[in-house]
């Protein structure tokens, strides 16, 4: 059964990732430097699964299933509205009181049990995951460490590892997922990859229906916390105060105000209550 | 048995459309009249291996796994017009029939998913409103005076959903399924003023509507890393609906109804519901991509020999060379030449409808603003052939053509 769902998943993989200038050749003048070429996906997604497998190396999975499938759900619906569709995001929620959330490129999301914790609704969780969902969209760190498939990349090619290669290359991987892992859990991101992140991450979850000042709510809420908490998030990124103020103004120049977004505060609180 | 006596009767109602008014059969035989897509019309519809965008999905929908991104495309005739003049209709006139038309051709969207590359898309294979309006003055000694009144309606339409998949790093795979739809109709109308003050009118009409399914299945195998492309595509319509209708109306001079009409004035309404055979298309075609710059292809397309209720169709070998270059990041120039040739016989009777085989060329240029980008071009066929419009004349004519198809389209990526 499993290896039914692994042949599954590699061939969907396989059928999906988009072949837009899967050569340097068919790539048009005015898309150069823009173009993700499949070699480039591929990368990425094993990448971020090394990445991914680092963050779970220092917490561990949170076991509450019916929790991590209502985290999927909700990811799932922001994802419709992602400009990845290529990507299959999945969220995993990390066993540890502390407030914080991670993203891995290619897909992989973690949210850590303080931080649901500290929720009060869906909207807020729907916030925090568009914020690493625009992380991974962004390829915030994929263009951080200069991460391609293609054996032109500084990063020697990834997708020459993915086949089987050599020690050099191995070791470049391993120093790349050594940085990524750095920038997740010390150096954080850039200020300017934050600021994305907070806008374009409310901006995602408005266009699914949530109320666009769920994260301010949040933060708001958080920042008076214990501080044990909340030491990781203020260490990784800008303060409270002036992501609540570039948010606010985010929403009042996409004109994201008024009624009728979503909160789901019921079904929220449903889903923390189930211990399954 | 049905179908024999139902075309035999359609065949001889044609017949006395022609005799009524001089009618003659038009552009539906040629299969390369709209070339689709703001890109391929520039290109000359040289794009069964290239497919790269949202286009792809009506040329070749395994292309669309290369497009960037997500695509949407759409593009205008802004203005498409038609013009064929038959000399020696009569024995001393022409007849000048002309098509203006100004319809959006193509809308498209391409996103990649994961379940493969998906896309939907509309597409206005033909469009055709052809108009003739003359009056002449002693075509015959008997007759002084004949005013022709002309219309021709002529749409094809493609709507349907599209799937592609990545079978491998050199290989895709892809398939359109189009709703098709066709309309087609022709209003005539005839008024002769004899030297001996009697007259004679006639009008009729002739509507038919198709519906059906239209699959285009395509592969393109892209080695050497994508420098080189081949793309194959097949594709046919399978009617499920059929309907023909047909109303005539004559007042000859004589008292005596003509031989083959029982009353004077003559009445008779029409209607069948026959399955239209139709033709399968297969196109092959070659893409060199020698640098970001340049793009270089071409293709062959086969439409099979048909004999559906209105004759037999010659079989059809077109062919087409286009080319793409960047003069800088975000201005683009394309240019084509192609091929349209007629799908009939060289005209031997005055029963053979016309022949004229069609060679084009085609122009666009394209400015890219970030991921979006708008094209402005034309297309232009052109060519003589054989008609022998006139049922009354001693002898065939000879005739030309030209099409002029003017376009802006736009298309983003996101």
């Amino acid at each position: 059964m499993m290896k039914k769902i692994l042949l599954g998943s590699a061939l969907a993989f396989l059928l999906t990732v988009p072949a837009a200038a899967e050569n340097v050749a068919r790539i048009r003048t005015h898309n150069l430097g823009q173009s993700i070429n499949t070699e480039d996906i591929k990368a990425e997604i094993t990448f971020g699964k090394e990445v991914g497998a680092r963050i779970l190396g220092k917490y561990p999975l949170y076991k509450n299933d019916a929790l991590t499938r209502y985290a999927n759900l909700v990811a799932k619906t922001l994802a419709q509205y992602s400009n990845r569709p290529e990507l299959a995001f999945t969220v995993g929620i990390l066993d540890t009181d502390m407030i914080n959330g991670f993203s891995a490129p290619g897909g992989y999301i973690f949210i850590t049990r303080g931080a649901i914790e500290a929720m009060n609704d869906e909207s807020e969780l729907a916030a925090v995951i568009g914020h690493e969902m625009i992380h991974i969209c962004q390829r915030h760190i994929v263009k951080e460490l200069n991460i391609h498939g293609t054996s032109d990349s500084p990063v020697m090619g990834f997708s020459h590892m993915i086949g089987g290669a050599g020690e050099a290359v191995n070791l470049t991987f391993v120093r790349a997922v050594d940085e990524a892992t750095n920038i997740l859990f010390e150096r954080g991101y850039k200020k300017q990859d934050e600021i994305e992140a907070d806008t374009l991450g409310v901006l995602l979850a408005a266009n699914a229906g949530y109320d666009p000042t769920a994260l301010v709510r949040y933060f708001k809420k958080i920042k008076s916390g214990q501080e044990k908490e909340i030491a990781s998030i203020t260490k990784l990124h800008p303060s409270f105060d002036e992501r609540i103020q570039w948010i606010s103004q985010s929403i009042e120049k996409d004109g994201l105000g008024g009624n009728g977004y979503k909160i789901g505060k019921e079904r929220f609180n449903g889903v923390l209550a189930r211990k399954d | 048995m049905g179908f024999l006596q139902e075309k035999t009767r359609l065949l001889v109602c044609l017949a006395a459309a022609v005799a009524f008014a001089g009618a003659a059969y038009a552009d539906e035989y040629h299969y390369n009249s709209t070339i689709i897509g703001e890109r391929p019309a520039g290109m000359g519809g040289a794009y069964t291996a290239v497919s790269d965008d949202a286009s792809g999905l009506f040329h070749n929908p395994a292309g669309t796994v290369y497009s960037f991104g997500s695509n949407l495309s759409v593009s205008a005739n802004a203005f498409s017009t038609s013009n064929k003049k038959y000399d020696n209709a009569g024995l001393n006139f022409s007849y000048e029939r002309r098509s203006e038309t100004l319809q959006p051709n193509f809308f498209g969207v391409v996103q990649h998913t994961p379940y493969g590359t998906i896309g939907f898309s509309y597409a206005v294979q033909d469009s055709l409103l052809e108009e003739q309006n003359q009056t002449f003055y002693n075509p015959t000694t008997t007759v002084t005076e004949w005013t022709l009144n002309y219309l021709k309606e002529y749409n094809i339409y493609n709507i349907g959903p599209s799937i592609a998949w990545n079978v491998s790093k050199d290989l895709k795979v892809g398939i359109s399924l189009y709703y098709y739809y066709k309309k087609y109709k022709i209003m005539n109308n005839s008024f002769q003023k004899y030297s001996n003050t009697t007259y004679n009118w006639a009008n009729s009409l002739l509507r038919e509507e198709d519906q059906g399914g239209r699959p285009i299945i395509g592969i393109l195998y892209s080695p050497e890393n994508g420098k080189y492309a081949v793309g194959l595509t097949a594709t046919k319509t399978f009617l499920f609906n059929s309907d023909i209708y047909f109303q005539a109306t004559q007042k000859t001079p004589s008292p005596t109804p003509p031989t083959d009409y029982t009353t004077n004035p003559y009445f008779n309404i029409q209607r069948f519901s026959s399955e239209t055979n139709t033709p399968y298309t297969a196109k092959f075609g070659i893409a060199y991509f020698p640098s970001n710059k340049t793009l270089i292809a071409g293709d062959l397309s086969y439409t099979s020999a048909v004999t559906d209720i209105w004759g037999d169709h010659q079989p059809v070998i077109n062919a087409a060379v286009g080319m793409e270059y960047y003069l800088s990041s975000s201005f683009a120039i394309r240019t084509g030449i192609f091929s349209d040739r007629s799908n009939t016989k060289a005209v031997a009777t005055a029963a053979d409808p016309e022949h004229i085989d069609l060679y084009g060329i085609s122009f666009s240029g394209s400015y890219f603003v970030k991921g979006s980008a708008i094209t402005v071009g034309f297309t232009d066929s052109f060519g003589s052939g054989q008609h022998w419009i006139n049922s009354a004349s001693p002898t065939s004519g000879t005739m030309t053509m030209n099409n002029l198809m003017v376009f802006l389209g736009t298309s983003y990526s996101y």
